[in-house]
């Protein structure tokens, strides 16, 4: 593989090229050198149109790696139309843009030298890799001290404002629920809390005051209603009606009803409880309310020991329940 | 030195016109080239070595627009100047 390639071989190469003599072709290889080199020394600089850029650079400030020659060596940068030939088999790569939060693990992330330092040192850049040019150390070194800094910056940046957002974010979140809860007016707080949350609305804020105002109508009404029609309806002793119509007309309350504490006043009537019913569904039926049934069984104690536990047949008296003002 | 200059100079040396000149050095390039595609090293005696080297792919990272860019592999025409010249040019 790394044969190497003499001056008089590739004389030779030349002059079968071009079919000239083999001195010949030598001599223009040596005479090319040798300007080269002459150049070099005179101007510390040799563009060759096709072939590349001779450049001569002294250093100074770098550490050399002899010190026989200290800091002088030669810099050769290849024209693009050489550049591009060398570089053949492997042209049909491209560079491709990386999406976020892609990484290899077994590429070394290098950082791109920035836009001054790149016009500055533009033509260096390409073959800084092979360069033994102490000059071309130095500016890898400073080149990757700015990108750095630069780099722990823009994350200082990202992550407050992540923060930010997600605290945003879970603020109207929770917010948004609160509100919810309670103006959809379904009963996921306790009443006490809601009624010391509206209380407080009343005086604090002006805007809040017609919302609560008509719950609270709404519940008076419905209260009221129930106990009129239950007067009207309690002597004509006709049960089934009156279920019905209780049933529907306080089915839709029904959510509210719950949150009043009641009285109890007297027998309204009296119910045997057949098979597979309980005092929940008689609750149901008589005040439109399956949850009032501890009044029945706090009203029917002395017939009832066990509320889970009630014999079929058993006869019960159903109180009037009157709102507690 | 500029192109220009370089060849003129080379075909008053050489004693040829200059268009000759710059056919030679294309074809002497040509030839260079591929031989170093070949694998071989090219050692010029008292001027240096070229060498084609393969340079690894690489991320780079702009950090002005934050972008990276997936860097291929490439073969990289490399010089390194022969001590004898750098010494000499040193010493001038």
């Amino acid at each position: 593989m790394n044969e190497k390639l003499t001056l008089e071989e590739l004389g030779r190469l030349l002059a079968e090229c071009r079919q000239m003599e083999e001195a010949e072709a030598e001599a223009f290889v040596r005479a090319f050198l040798a300007l080269v080199k002459e150049s070099l020394a005179r101007d510390k600089y040799v563009r060759i149109k096709g072939f590349g850029t001779f450049k001569l650079i002294e250093g100074g400030s770098c550490a050399a790696e002899s010190a026989e020659w200290a800091g002088t060596s030669i810099s050769f940068v290849p024209d693009v139309p050489l550049r591009d030939a060398v570089n053949k088999p492997f042209a049909q790569f491209e560079a491709v843009p990386l999406k976020e939060g892609v990484h290899f693990d077994d590429i070394c992330e290098c950082e791109e030298k920035t836009q001054g330092q790149k016009e500055r040192q533009d033509e260096p850049e390409d073959s800084s890799h092979m360069e033994i040019s102490p000059d071309g150390l130095c500016v890898e070194e400073d080149t990757h001290h700015v990108p750095e800094k630069e780099n722990t910056d823009s994350r200082k940046l990202r992550l407050p404002w992540c923060m930010i957002a997600s605290v945003l974010l879970a603020g109207v979140l929770i917010g948004g629920g609160i509100v919810w809860t309670l103006v959809s007016g379904r009963q996921y707080i306790p009443e006490s809390v809601v009624r010391y949350l509206e209380e407080s609305k009343d005086t604090a804020s002006s805007s809040a005051r017609p919302v609560a105002f008509s719950r609270e109508e709404v519940k008076r009404d419905s209260s009221s209603f129930h106990t009129k029609v239950s007067d009207v309806v309690a002597p004509l002793k006709e049960k089934e009606s009156v279920l019905e119509t209780e049933h529907a007309s306080l089915r839709k309350r029904e959510t509210l009803a719950d949150t009043i504490e009641y009285v109890t006043e007297g027998t309204q009537a009296s119910y045997t409880l057949r098979s597979g019913e309980s005092l929940a569904r008689v609750a149901q039926r008589f005040y439109g309310n399956k949850k009032l049934w501890p009044y029945l069984a706090r009203y029917n104690r002395t017939l009832l020991p066990d509320p889970d536990n009630i014999p079929v047949g058993t006869t019960i008296r159903i109180p009037k329940l009157v709102p507690k003002k | 030195m500029n192109s220009k200059e370089f060849f003129e100079e080379l075909s008053c040396r050489l004693g040829r016109e200059e268009k000759d000149v710059e056919q030679l050095l294309s074809s002497f390039t040509e030839i260079m080239t591929e031989k170093l595609l070949e694998g071989k090293v090219v050692a010029l005696d008292g001027f240096g070595v070229f060498e084609v080297k393969k340079e690894k792919e690489r991320i780079a990272f702009n950090p002005v627009s934050g972008q990276r860019l997936l860097v291929p592999p490439r073969l990289v025409l490399g010089f390194r100047p022969d001590a004898k010249l750098q010494r000499s040019l040193a010493n001038e």
